[in-house]
């Protein structure tokens, strides 16, 4: 059964600019689904739009969730299915206590008190903040507020979690516990969709990427998009450093056929070729080494000579 | 780690340990009683009972008086003034122009005396009110008391984003200072000042906007309901006795007062 199925959405702003056209997208329920794009490609009002919150005459029939169309006059009902986590924790952190904020959803839900206690206790027990239900949002630091907003969706169980730019702004250990929680709930077989320009976290998190800008300009398996790197250095967009780093490896005559897109994945490919050359890697300089690593440089600085 | 508001909600006292919906009521019964009394000596009863009630509560004299201040700044005018307006006719001490200053006796200074005093005793009462449990148990307790649901989350929501508001303020006022912006008391201060709260304020509305939005995504329509009950105990109603008990005892020795003027 499709988890979210857009169907030719489209959203214009009050002030008339175009902010999504034509729109088309199925995800598969337990499928977990990067959302890429620039800055200002609709991504986030694409989210808003999956909860009903935003929505107008022509795109109300466009969204259809867990195979029911959503409704603006029952927005309410609609964090059973999917729970929203905005790029902002402060705009999600509104009540005087952590608790109070952990359990505003689930007593929503109508939810009995003991059943609303266990959720708060789960959802802070799997981002890493129990004891934290007599804290003070405002006084929590920037990983543990994300972390905190994170809380307060889970605390609904949604059979599908939507993100705005998890990662953003976070120290690497922060962003590390973040990825790991993400993880973790995409393990237990529910639907991801996650707006991020971390390009490095997107083959952990996962394994399929849609590229917006306005409307969907690709839509495939992580590896496809980005092996595809002229399209997204096209639109702004980068593929991840390791990603990178072994296209540079090739210039120098490693043999690679497939870029590899994590450490994970450069540990196996780095192990494989040893194995296959008698524990040894060879790389030499070519006649074509220097104009190869030129090249492939030059394609990922391109962003900023273009617009010189 | 508490917020400034709640600094004295922590310690430990017979105040604190009083129920929240009935601390709150007793009080503020208090006060209104207080604000009709038009009789110096009860005023100054009243100001000595709640003195008693600060000093019960462990709050220290000197973070009150630190607030005071700026309530007696504002209630100093009357002290002024009124010994030379409202009461009688009054006797010419001086003319300026077409202007005559007259004192109107000693009745009109006990008068102005005792306005500031209720003001200062009714300010001095709110801290033993709402200083003495955390802001969000008191928030509870107007709900539980049944005010208006609208008017506790506007409470709420004024007490939670006040923070995020004076923090966006301050980064704001640090940019500006970065980029070589003194504070000076001339047209340029205010102005840049002017903008930054203007700013601040369509920023506020946005900010308003996507925390409805994330509300409106955590299933909320239109009410807010938390989980923390209040239990009642024997102390609360004994201290409720006491505080309303005196609310009316002075509002009775008023009335006695008449019976026997007349």
């Amino acid at each position: 059964m499709p988890a979210i199925t857009v169907q030719d959405l489209g959203y214009t702003f009050s002030d008339g600019t175009a902010a999504l056209e034509h729109v088309s997208f199925e995800i598969e329920k337990g499928e977990s689904v990067a959302l890429i794009g620039p800055n200002g490609a609709g991504k986030s009002t694409l989210l808003l739009h999956l909860n009903g919150i935003l929505h107008s005459v022509t795109s109300r029939e466009s969204v259809r969730i867990l195979d029911e169309s959503v409704d603006p006059k029952k927005i309410h009902e609609m964090p059973k299915k999917i729970g929203i986590v905005f790029q902002n924790a402060d705009d999600m952190l509104f009540m005087p206590l952590l608790g109070d904020d952990v359990a505003f959803g689930p007593i929503n839900l109508g939810l009995d008190k003991e059943e609303v206690q266990r959720r708060v206790k789960d959802a802070l027990e799997m981002v890493g903040l129990v004891g934290y239900e007599h804290r003070v949002p405002h006084h929590l630091s920037g990983g543990e507020k994300r972390r905190a907003a994170l809380a307060t969706v889970l605390a609904m169980e949604p059979e599908i979690l939507a993100m705005d730019e998890p990662t953003a702004n976070l120290d690497p250990k922060s962003r590390r516990e973040l990825i790991e929680i993400l993880r973790k709930y995409k393990e237990k077989g529910k639907t991801l969709l996650i707006i991020t320009h971390d390009v490095n976290a997107i083959p952990e998190l996962a394994e399929r990427v849609i590229v917006l800008n306005k409307t969907v300009i690709a839509d495939g398996p992580t590896r496809d998009i980005f092996s595809n790197t002229e399209m997204l250095v096209e639109i702004g967009l980068d593929v991840p450093v390791i990603t990178q780093l072994f296209e540079i490896l090739q210039c120098f005559g490693y043999p690679c056929d497939v870029l590899p897109l994590s450490i994970g994945g450069a540990v196996t490919n780095l192990t494989e070729t040893m194995e296959g050359g008698d524990g040894h890697v060879h790389l030499h300089i070519h006649e074509h080494t220097h104009s190869g690593i030129s090249s492939a440089r030059n394609k990922y600085h391109n962003h900023v000579e273009k617009h010189e | 780690m508490i917020s400034e508001i709640d600094i004295y909600a922590g310690l430990s006292s017979p105040i604190h340990r009083w129920d929240p919906r009935l601390k709150v009521i007793s009080i503020f019964m208090l006060i209104f009683s207080i604000m009709l009394l038009y009789d110096l000596k009860l005023v100054i009863i009243s100001m000595l009972f709640a003195i008693i009630l600060v000093y019960i509560s462990r709050i220290p004299f000197s973070f009150i008086l630190g607030r005071l201040k700026w309530v007696f700044l504002f209630v100093l005018p009357f002290l002024i003034i009124l010994p030379f307006t409202v009461i009688g006719e009054g006797s010419e001490i001086a003319k300026i122009g077409s202007i005559t200053l007259n004192f109107r006796g000693i009745e009109s200074v006990e008068f102005a005396v005792m306005i500031v005093i209720k003001a200062l005793t009714s300010v001095m009462l709110i801290f033993p009110m709402i200083g003495t449990s955390r802001m969000d148990i008191t928030f509870k307790a107007l709900e539980d008391l049944h005010l208006p649901n609208k008017l506790v989350q506007m409470l709420a929501f004024t007490y939670r984003y006040i923070f995020v508001l004076s923090n966006e303020f301050m980064l704001m006022e640090r940019s500006l200072t970065s980029r070589g912006f003194k504070r000076g008391s001339n047209l340029y201060t205010i102005t840049t000042l002017t903008k930054a709260i203007a700013t601040l304020f369509v920023m506020s509305f946005e900010q308003a906007e996507r925390v409805f939005y994330a509300m409106r995504s955590k299933g909320y329509a239109g009410k807010i309901t938390t989980m923390h009950e209040f239990t009642l105990r024997p102390h609360d109603w004994l201290y409720t006795v006491v505080v309303c008990g005196f609310a009316i005892f002075v509002q009775v020795a008023v009335w006695y007062g008449t019976l026997e003027g007349t």
